[in-house]
């Protein structure tokens, strides 16, 4: 059976949680924590489910949460977060990054990196993904599912070529908890960089990107461009060179 | 369209018919054509909708013209104000894409009435009105990218 126990009292007593639920099965983690947005508790708020039905993607996307999969979210006050909606990717990439350093230590000689714009892959195969929503109020609602005692062969077939896990990577299970603590920690830590020093975060997410020199073609609504990645800007967008010069994007999907 | 007659009329029936479609396509409440002493105007919503003279019929040029217009701001209204998106990313009217729009031209908003989603590297920010009235016209459309301070929706503040 999978360990998906969740040590609350550790996660409380050993990172900047102040609050923390945890649920067998939940829609979305992100659905339930902006249900707790003004109830006053405290903030960070964790919100983590062994299994999500309706777990967020972008557009039409899922976030399939199966058993194994550690899947939650955070709720962080406006205070501590960027009020400038241009500097909210970061926020999105330090997830990114504090899911990356997290992980590399369990992954021997593996490339885990990032891909455009918060990916968190090993190789060509997603092991991580995050999703971030801010309520008009300002608060963020930071989404992250991590692929980590759940195995591809339990996995819908459309993703088995696409994704990967840790279980499947190490040959064996991890303590759920503590790879978590460790996520939180390394966010508490890159969401003060936000704050700090963003363009030193952007700079580390820029020597993180598994996908610079490779050519890309994104699509953003009726607009798309092709060109060679040169890596991630300090703003967190995606630096393309494309045949009119280098070029930079805020949004759309990577085909 | 090359070779048109140079004297078409106005207020022809198929040029107006045209432009209710493109009303009805790009959800527009209102349209406001003027060229020299010729102005043709249109609204659409609660009221019926209404065609206003010109003080007089003159030519128009061939009609290609008529499909940029309509994409334009409604009205130049000082009552009218413009939401603006605060970042360069995608814009989306709804929640998820089986969900009804958080707004439609006719409906009345208040300051902190969410109007949209500016999508920009996964980080979805819900967009506030920021403006109490009602919405007159919505000028981006779903799915597609937006600037920084484009126009996303016109609301009039005397609603």
């Amino acid at each position: 059976m999978p360990d998906s126990t969740i040590d609350l009292q550790r996660i409380l007593a050993e990172t900047f949680v102040a609050r923390a639920e945890h649920h067998p099965t939940l829609g979305s983690t992100n659905d339930r924590a902006r249900e707790c947005l003004g109830d006053g508790g405290p903030t960070p708020l964790l919100v983590v489910a062994d299994r999500q039905t309706r777990g967020r993607g972008r557009g039409t996307n899922r976030w399939w949460t199966w058993p194994g999969c550690l899947a939650f979210s955070l709720l962080l006050s406006p205070e501590t977060t960027p009020s400038d909606p241009r500097r909210r990717p970061l926020v999105a990439l330090a997830a990114g990054l504090a899911v990356v350093d997290a992980i590399r230590p369990l992954v021997d000689r593996q490339p885990v990196g990032l891909h455009w714009p918060n990916d968190v892959f090993v190789g060509d195969r997603k092991l991580a993904g995050v999703l971030v929503e801010v309520p008009s109020e300002g608060s963020h609602i930071v989404g992250i599912g991590v692929n980590t005692n759940n195995s591809l062969a339990d996995a819908p077939e459309e993703i088995r070529d696409r994704a990967i896990t840790l279980y499947d990577l190490t040959g064996r299970r991890h303590n759920q908890t503590g790879i978590l603590v460790e996520i939180l920690k390394h966010f508490q830590r890159a969401l003060d960089q936000v704050r700090e020093c963003p363009d030193a975060l952007g700079a580390r997410a820029n020597e993180l990107c598994l996908q610079i020199g490779r050519t890309l073609a994104i699509r953003n609504g009726a607009e798309s461009a092709t060109g060679r990645c040169a890596g991630i800007a300090p703003n967190g967008a995606l630096l393309l060179d494309t045949p009119d010069g280098r070029r930079e994007f805020h949004g759309g999907t990577l085909g | 369209m090359a070779g048109s007659s140079p004297n078409h009329d106005i207020f022809d029936v198929r040029k107006i018919r045209r432009l209710v479609e493109l009303m009805k396509e790009h959800d527009l409440n209102e349209i406001d054509l003027r060229q020299e002493n010729t102005r043709i105007q249109l609204r659409r919503g609660d009221s019926p909708m209404l065609v206003q003279s010109a003080p007089q019929s003159v030519a128009l040029p061939a009609a290609p013209a008529v499909a940029p217009l309509a994409l334009s701001p409604p009205v130049d209204d000082p009552h009218t104000v413009s939401i603006t998106s605060p970042i360069v990313g995608t814009f989306y009217s709804a929640p998820d894409p089986d969900a009804p729009p958080f707004v439609k031209v006719g409906d009345h908003v208040g300051p902190e009435t969410t109007v949209c989603i500016v999508e920009a590297m996964k980080v979805f920010n819900e967009i506030p009105s920021e403006v109490a009235g009602k919405i007159v016209a919505v000028l981006a459309r779903n799915g597609e990218p937006v600037e920084f301070g484009q126009p996303m929706f016109k609301v009039d503040t005397r609603q």
